[in-house]
C-alpha cells in the first residue's frame, strides 16, 4: 500500500492509458490555444466534435462538425513529444436569410511539447503547435495559426491533480489579400478527479481575451474520462458562461490508445 | 516557427479591404474590349446648376459623381445621398444612354444598383469613402466601405468606364472580418419598387420562382445573364453578365433583383470578389439589353449569337397602329407553341416592335426558335425562324385589332373623363384576362401597361374625340368624372377585328356634373402618386390628366421619398384653374431598425405624409428629407428642418394598420404590434404603445404629433375596418386626429383617383388666391367628411348653434344629430350606421329618394337627439358612416383589430375562413377562444367578374361607404375632451 501511494506520488504524470490535464472540446479548428497535456506520452487518437451556435437577435446558427485523427509521440531522453494531427472531416452550416454550408478536409497541426520541470508532484512544460492552412471551401485565402504556452499539472492528492496554463495564439491568412492577423491569451485551470484507474472526471474553467472581443468567453468544461489496458475515451464538453463568444455548446468526444 | 508566425502577426499587407488610403480594386472584366469612334471616358462631379439628366425618376443632383464615355451617363451618388434601401451614397442612380449624334438621351430607367453581402439590413454595403481617377484611358470611381453597422465586414467596388464601353466594369471585393463564417450573398440588388421594371433571365425568361424572406433559397436561379427592362418609353435596359464565373445567381420580384456571386460560407479571414458587366442599353424591350449580354458572352466565354430582324404585319389594317395594344414579342426555343404554364419552355429576349413594326434582336446560335407576338396581353400572332447563321429575318403576322371611337361630353362640352371597359359577357371575359407579361395585376382587357402611360389596364382618359383600340369581343363602356357627376355607359358594344375601309364605331358618351356639394366644400385627395415614385411609371402628363377627369379641386402630390410639383404639366395643361396641387411627400421607410426591444424583428415606421414641402430641384430628394432610420417624431424634425411649417403644416398617418411589403410595415400601428385592448399609456401600455406617443432622442417632436390619420385608403374598401378600428382606438383614448379619404392612387391601373376622397369644408377656392395655410388649418381640424360617393353632411344643431364636426372642438352633449345624405344615382345608399365611442348603436335604410331640387340626386334626412346618443357626466364622441352594408368581419386574435372577413363567402366569418397553406393543420383556438393564426382580411378582391353595378365598375373592389369627423362630446363638462371613460 505504501509502496501504491508512493508510485502514484512519484510524479504528476503517470502511465495511466488516461488521458491527463486539460479536455480537449476547444473552439478553434485544431485546438488553437487550449491549454495541452503538460504529460509526455505517446499515443494515437480518434475523435469527432461538434459547437453550436444560436443568436436567434442577429439571426445566426452555425453548427460545426469535424472528425480527427491524431497521434503523439513521446522523446522523454529529451523529455519532448511531437504531435501531428488532421481534421478528415470538417462540417460548417451557417444558419441565416440564406443558410449556406461546406465540407471537406478541415485543419491539420503539429506541435511539440517540452517539460522543462519535474519535480515529485508537478511537472511545467512550453507547449506549441502550428496549425497548417490545410482546410478546405476557402475563397481566396486560408489561416496560417500558431500558439506558444505555458502548462503545467500538479498531483494534489493521491486521486485528485490539479492543472493550468496560459497560451498566446494567434493567426494571419495567408494567400491573396490582407492578412487580417489577430492574436489572442487564453487561460485555463482545471481538476481531474480519478478515483480509480480507469474513470475519471475532469471540469476545466477556459477563458480567453482578445480573439473577438476584450473577453472572448470564460467557460465551464466538465468532462469524464474512461479507460482499460492501453484504451482510453474521453468526453468533454465546453458551456461559455459569459464573453461574446456566441457559442452555445462544444463537444468533443476521443477514443485513443497508448503504446509508450 | 510559432514565434516567427507571432512575429508575423503585427504586419497586414493593406488593401482596400483594409482601409488603405491610396488603394487601388484590381480592374474588372479586364478582357472585354468594345470599338468605336473617338470615345473618351471622363470622371466629373455635378455643381450646382449642373444637372444633365431630367425626368421623374432622376434623383442626380450636385456633388454626385459622373463617369461618361460618349455611349453611357452613369451617375454615382455622393456618400451623403443614400437613396431607398442603401444606407450611404456610393451607389449607381441614373443611367442614360447617349444617341449616335451625342445627345444625351433622357432614357435613365434606373431607381438605385447597390452592393449587398447579403439580405439583413446590416449587410448593405455603407460607403466610407468614395473618389474618382483615370486609369489609363479609363475612367474609375472607387468606393471603399464596410457592411451597415458592422465594420469588421470590409467591401469595396470599383466602377470603371472604357473609352467605348456600354456599361461599367465593377468588381466588388468583400472581407470577412468577423471571427466566425459568414453567409454572404455579394451581390448587386437593383431596387425596382413594384410596378417599374420586370427582370428576364434567359430560360426562365419573365417568370421566376416566388419566394419569401424565409424562403430565399427557393428564389435563387442561376443564369448567364440577367436584363431588367423598363416596359416604357424613354426607357433604358439594365444587362447584367458575370466576368469572372460562368453564370449569375440571384433573385427576382416585382420589387427587387439581387444577382451577384453564387452564395457561399466565408470563412474569417477570408474574402471574395466579383467582377461582372452592368450594360445599359437604350430601349424599352429586353432585348436592348439581352443583346448586350450575348456581345459581352461572345467576349468572355465563346458563345456566338444570331440577329434576327424583323417585321410584325397586320393584313387587312390599312391604318396599322403597331403600338396598340402594347404588342411585343417574346421568343422561344424551339418550334413550340408558348404555354406560360410549361416550365421546360425556354423563354429567350423579348422585344417590342417599333412604330413602323420594326425589331431587331439576338439569340444564341442554333437550332430553331418561336416568335409569339402578343397583343393586349393576349397571344396574337406566331412565327418560327431557324438560328443556325450569323443573321436571320423574321416577319410575324398580327391579326388587326378592334377600334371605337369614345366622344365623352361633361356638361354638353369635351372635356376630361375616365372610361373603364369591362368584357360584357363571361366568353369576352375569359377571352380577354391576362396579365402585362405575366406581371402586376390582371386586367380585362389589358389595353396597356397596368401602370405605365395610358390607356391603363381596362382605362383610359379622354378629352375630346378618342380612337381606342382593343381585343375583339363584346364590351361596356364607363365613362366617369368623379363621384359628384353622372356616369354614362355603352352597354354590349360588339368590337370586332377592323377592316378595311371601315371607321371605327363611334360611341357617344355624356356626363352631367351633379349639385351635391354645398358652395364652400372642396374635394381633396392626400394620397396621390406619379412616376416620380419608385412604383409608379405613368408620365406626368397622363397624371394630371388623369386628375382632371377625377373633377378632384385639390390634390397633394405625396411620391415617395421624393419631392415633385408637376408644375411644367399643370402649366401646360393649364391645369391650375381647376387644380390646386399641394406639393407634399410620403416618406416610405425602407432599411429596417430595432424599433421594439421585446420583438425579433427589425422594422420601419410606417408611411407619412407631409405637406407642404418646397421642392428643390436639384436636392438629392428634391427637397424632401433623408426619411430612413428615424422614429416619426425625428421624420417630422427633419420635415421642419427641410422648409415643413410646423404652424400651418399637415402631417398624415397613412394606412395605419396593414401587411408587409418585402418584411417592411406599411402601417406604423402594426410595426408597434399595437393591442387595441390595451391602454395607450400607463403600466399596463405595451412597449409599442408608449413609443407611439414617446419623443425620440434629438426630436423636437414626439411620435404622436400628427394632424390626420388615413380612415378610407384606397379604392378597395378591404382595410377601411383595421384603418377605422386604429382612429377609433385613439379617439376613445382621447387622441382625436383627424380621419381622411384617399385614393393613394399610383397610376390609371389600381385604385382610381377620387375614390375616395375628401370633402373639406373651407371658405378656399381654387386658384390664384387659394390659400393653404386657411384650407390646411380646415383639415387639421376635421371640417371634413370621407367618401367614396355618398355625401354625409352632418351637424349638431343646439338651440342657434350649429356645430360641425371637428377635432378641436368638444360640444355640450345637448342639441340634435341633423344628417343630410346625397348621392349620385348610380352610388347606392342603403344604409346608415351611428357610432357613439366605437360602438354601433344604431343602423338603418335611410330611404334614398330622388331629390326634386337637384337633378340625378338622390338624398335623404334624418335627425336624432343626442340626449338618445350620448349621457351626460362623461366624454363621447359620435360619426355617422352611409353607404352599403360594411363587409362581415371578426377579429379573430383578439387584439381589437377585424383581422379576417368572408372568405369562404358563405355570408358569416367562422373560423373556416381563416386561410391556411395547402397541409398545414386548421388552428385551433386558445382558452381564450383567441387564434394566432388569422386572416386574410381584404374586402371584395373579385374585380375581374362582371361588375355587379354600375357603381362596382366605377369603383372596382369599393362598396358605397362615407365617414363624417367625430363630434366630441363635452360629457363631463369640464370643456375640453379627454376621450371615453371605460
Amino acid at each position: 500500500m505504501i509502496a501504491l501511494v508512493s508510485a502514484a506520488l512519484a510524479g504528476a504524470c503517470t502511465d495511466t492509458p488516461l488521458p491527463q490535464g486539460p479536455l480537449t472540446a476547444a473552439l478553434q479548428p485544431g485546438d488553437l490555444g487550449r491549454a495541452r497535456t503538460a504529460c509526455l506520452r505517446s499515443e494515437v487518437g480518434l475523435g469527432g466534435g461538434a459547437a453550436l451556435v444560436i443568436d436567434t437577435a442577429d439571426f445566426y446558427g452555425r453548427i460545426q462538425l469535424m472528425g480527427t485523427v491524431d497521434g503523439r509521440i513521446a522523446l522523454p531522453d529529451v523529455n519532448l513529444s511531437i504531435d501531428l494531427g488532421v481534421e478528415p472531416y470538417r462540417s460548417d452550416s451557417v444558419i441565416a436569410p440564406i443558410s449556406v454550408g461546406a465540407a471537406g478536409l478541415g485543419a491539420s497541426w503539429v506541435g511539440a511539447t517540452w517539460q522543462f520541470e519535474e519535480a515529485d508532484r508537478s511537472v511545467l512544460a512550453l507547449t506549441s503547435r502550428v496549425v497548417l492552412p490545410t482546410a478546405s471551401g476557402a475563397q481566396n485565402a486560408r489561416p496560417l495559426a500558431a500558439d506558444i504556452g505555458l502548462v503545467g499539472q500538479y498531483q494534489w492528492t493521491e486521486k485528485t491533480s490539479v492543472h493550468g496554463g496560459l497560451t498566446l495564439y494567434g493567426n494571419r491568412m495567408v494567400g491573396p489579400g490582407p492578412a487580417v492577423p489577430r492574436t489572442a491569451m487564453s487561460g485555463l485551470v482545471g481538476l481531474a478527479f480519478q478515483p480509480t484507474g480507469g474513470f475519471a472526471l475532469v471540469l476545466d474553467v477556459p477563458m480567453s481575451v482578445a480573439w473577438s472581443a476584450p473577453v472572448d468567453y470564460l467557460a465551464l468544461s466538465p468532462g469524464v474520462r474512461v479507460g482499460t489496458g492501453p484504451w482510453a475515451l474521453e468526453l468533454g464538453v465546453m458551456k461559455p458562461l459569459a464573453g461574446g463568444d456566441r457559442t452555445l455548446l462544444a463537444a468533443d468526444l476521443r477514443t485513443s490508445i497508448r503504446f509508450d | 516557427m510559432s514565434i516567427l508566425l507571432f512575429a508575423l502577426m503585427g504586419c497586414d499587407t493593406g488593401g482596400c479591404l483594409t482601409g488603405e488610403e491610396g488603394c487601388r480594386v484590381e480592374p474588372a472584366c479586364t478582357s472585354l474590349a468594345f470599338e468605336c469612334s473617338g470615345g473618351v471616358a471622363t470622371f466629373s462631379r455635378v455643381q450646382p446648376g449642373g444637372v444633365e439628366l431630367f425626368g421623374n425618376t432622376i434623383v442626380q443632383s450636385p456633388g454626385d459623381w459622373v463617369l461618361q464615355n460618349g455611349q453611357v451617363y452613369v451617375v454615382i451618388s455622393d456618400l451623403d445621398h443614400p437613396h431607398f434601401i442603401a444606407p450611404t451614397g456610393g451607389n449607381l442612380v441614373d443611367v442614360a444612354t447617349f444617341a449616335p449624334d451625342g445627345t444625351l438621351r433622357q432614357d435613365d430607367s434606373l431607381r438605385n444598383l447597390y452592393q449587398v453581402g447579403g439580405l439583413l439590413p446590416t449587410e448593405a454595403a455603407n460607403w466610407q469613402r468614395i473618389e474618382a481617377f483615370m486609369d489609363g484611358e479609363n475612367a474609375v470611381v472607387q468606393v471603399v466601405g464596410t457592411y451597415d453597422d458592422d465594420p469588421d465586414v470590409a467591401l469595396a467596388t470599383r466602377y470603371e468606364l472604357g473609352p467605348c464601353d456600354p456599361g461599367l466594369r465593377i468588381r466588388t471585393e468583400l472581407l470577412n472580418g468577423h471571427h466566425e463564417p459568414e453567409s454572404v450573398f455579394l451581390a448587386d440588388g437593383l431596387y425596382i419598387g413594384g410596378r417599374e421594371s420586370i427582370g428576364f433571365t434567359p430560360g426562365l425568361g419573365l417568370t421566376h420562382p416566388s419566394f419569401g424572406l424565409s424562403t430565399l433559397l427557393d428564389g435563387i436561379v442561376d443564369v448567364p445573364w440577367m436584363v431588367s427592362g423598363a416596359h416604357e418609353e424613354p426607357g433604358s435596359a439594365h444587362a447584367l453578365v458575370a466576368c469572372d464565373q460562368e453564370s449569375i445567381s440571384g433573385i427576382l420580384s416585382e420589387e427587387i433583383i439581387a444577382f451577384g456571386a453564387e452564395p457561399r460560407l466565408l470563412q474569417p479571414g477570408d474574402f471574395i470578389s466579383h467582377e461582372r458587366f452592368f450594360g445599359v442599353a437604350h430601349g424599352s424591350s429586353i432585348a436592348a439589353g439581352a443583346d448586350l449580354a450575348l456581345e459581352v458572352r461572345r467576349q468572355l466565354f465563346g458563345e456566338a449569337y444570331t440577329t434576327v430582324t424583323g417585321t410584325v404585319t397586320t393584313p387587312g389594317d390599312d391604318a396599322p397602329d403597331f403600338r396598340a395594344g402594347r404588342p411585343h414579342v417574346v421568343v422561344w426555343k424551339g418550334d413550340i407553341t408558348p404555354d406560360p404554364e410549361d416550365p421546360s419552355q425556354e423563354a429567350w429576349t423579348h422585344v417590342e416592335p417599333g412604330p413602323d413594326g420594326a425589331f431587331s434582336f439576338r439569340v444564341p446560335t442554333g437550332g430553331t426558335y418561336t416568335a409569339q407576338v402578343e397583343r393586349f396581353g393576349l397571344p396574337w400572332g406566331r412565327a418560327t425562324f431557324d438560328a443556325s447563321g450569323d443573321a436571320a429575318t423574321l416577319t410575324v403576322p398580327m391579326e388587326p385589332p378592334g377600334r371605337v371611337t369614345l366622344d365623352v361630353t361633361v356638361d354638353g362640352e369635351a372635356d376630361y373623363a375616365l372610361v373603364v371597359v369591362y368584357p360584357a359577357d363571361e366568353a369576352t371575359l375569359a377571352a380577354t384576362q391576362t396579365k402585362y407579361l405575366g406581371h402586376f395585376e390582371t386586367c380585362a382587357p389589358m389595353l396597356g401597361h397596368p401602370f405605365g402611360a395610358a390607356p391603363s389596364c381596362n382605362r383610359v382618359v379622354v378629352n375630346g374625340p378618342t380612337t381606342l383600340s382593343l381585343p375583339p369581343g363584346t364590351y361596356d363602356f364607363f365613362a366617369a368624372a368623379g363621384p359628384f357627376a353622372s356616369i354614362d355607359v355603352a352597354r354590349g358594344v360588339s368590337v370586332g377585328a377592323v377592316e378595311p375601309g371601315t371607321s371605327p364605331q363611334d360611341l357617344p358618351l355624356a356626363l352631367e356634373s351633379l349639385p351635391i356639394l354645398d358652395p364652400g366644400m372642396l374635394t381633396a385627395d392626400f394620397h396621390v402618386h406619379g412616376s416620380a415614385s419608385f412604383d409608379s411609371s405613368i408620365p406626368d402628363g397622363d397624371r394630371v390628366r388623369a386628375f382632371l377627369a377625377s373633377r378632384l379641386d385639390v390634390i397633394a402630390a405625396t411620391d415617395h421619398d421624393k419631392v415633385h410639383d408637376y408644375a411644367e404639366t399643370l402649366a401646360a395643361l393649364d391645369a391650375g384653374r381647376r387644380l390646386q396641387v399641394l406639393v407634399g411627400l410620403e416618406t416610405t421607410g425602407h432599411i429596417l431598425q430595432p424599433l421594439l426591444d421585446s420583438s425579433l424583428f427589425p422594422k420601419v415606421v410606417g408611411h407619412w405624409i407631409v405637406w407642404p414641402l418646397p421642392m428643390d430641384p436639384e436636392g438629392p430628394w428634391r427637397g424632401a428629407p433623408w426619411d430612413e432610420k428615424a422614429q416619426p417624431g425625428m421624420l417630422f424634425t427633419r420635415f421642419e428642418d427641410q422648409g415643413w411649417p410646423r404652424e400651418t403644416g399637415v402631417i398624415q398617418l397613412n394606412h395605419p394598420w396593414g401587411g408587409l411589403q418585402f418584411g417592411r410595415d406599411f402601417g406604423w400601428a402594426t410595426a408597434l404590434e399595437m393591442d387595441l385592448t390595451k391602454p395607450l399609456d400607463g403600466p399596463d401600455a405595451p412597449e409599442g404603445h408608449r413609443l407611439f406617443s414617446s419623443t425620440p432622442m434629438g426630436s423636437r417632436f414626439a411620435n404622436s404629433d400628427y394632424h390626420v390619420q388615413e380612415v378610407m385608403n384606397g379604392t378597395n374598401n378591404g382595410q377601411f375596418l383595421q384603418y377605422r378600428a386604429v382612429w377609433h382606438y385613439l379617439l376613445n383614448q382621447g387622441v382625436p386626429h383627424g380621419g381622411t379619404a384617399n385614393s393613394d392612387s399610383h397610376t390609371l391601373g389600381g385604385n382610381v383617383l377620387g375614390f375616395p376622397l375628401n370633402v373639406v369644408t373651407t371658405d378656399q377656392a381654387v386658384g390664384t388666391g387659394f390659400q393653404q395655410a386657411t384650407f390646411n388649418a380646415s383639415v387639421k381640424r376635421g371640417e371634413m367628411f370621407g367618401t367614396n360617393g355618398p355625401v354625409v353632411l352632418a351637424r349638431v344643431v343646439d338651440g342657434d348653434v350649429a356645430h360641425r364636426p371637428r377635432v378641436d372642438v368638444a360640444i355640450p352633449p345637448t342639441g340634435t344629430l341633423e344628417v343630410e345624405l346625397r348621392a349620385a344615382s348610380w352610388v347606392p345608399v342603403t344604409e346608415v350606421r351611428i357610432y357613439v365611442d366605437g360602438e354601433l348603436v344604431e343602423t338603418f335604410d335611410p330611404g334614398m329618394a330622388d331629390d326634386a331640387a337637384r337633378p340625378g340626386v338622390r338624398s335623404a334626412t334624418f335627425s336624432r337627439p343626442m340626449a338618445s346618443l350620448v349621457s351626460s357626466g362623461s366624454d363621447h364622441w359620435v360619426v355617422v358612416e352611409a353607404g352599403g352594408p360594411l363587409l362581415p368581419f371578426a377579429d379573430f386574435d383578439c387584439d381589437g383589430i377585424p383581422d379576417t372577413d368572408d372568405n369562404d363567402g358563405d355570408g358569416v366569418v367562422t373560423p373556416a375562413d381563416i386561410e391556411v397553406d395547402e397541409g398545414d393543420p386548421r388552428p385551433e383556438p386558445d382558452d381564450d377562444g383567441c387564434f394566432e393564426t388569422t386572416g386574410p382580411l381584404d374586402g371584395i378582391i373579385d374585380t375581374l367578374a362582371l361588375p355587379a353595378d354600375d357603381f362596382a365598375a366605377v369603383v372596382p373592389g369599393g362598396y358605397p361607404l362615407s365617414f363624417t369627423n367625430p363630434f366630441l362630446v363635452d360629457g363631463d363638462g369640464n370643456g375640453t375632451f379627454e376621450g371615453v371613460a371605460r
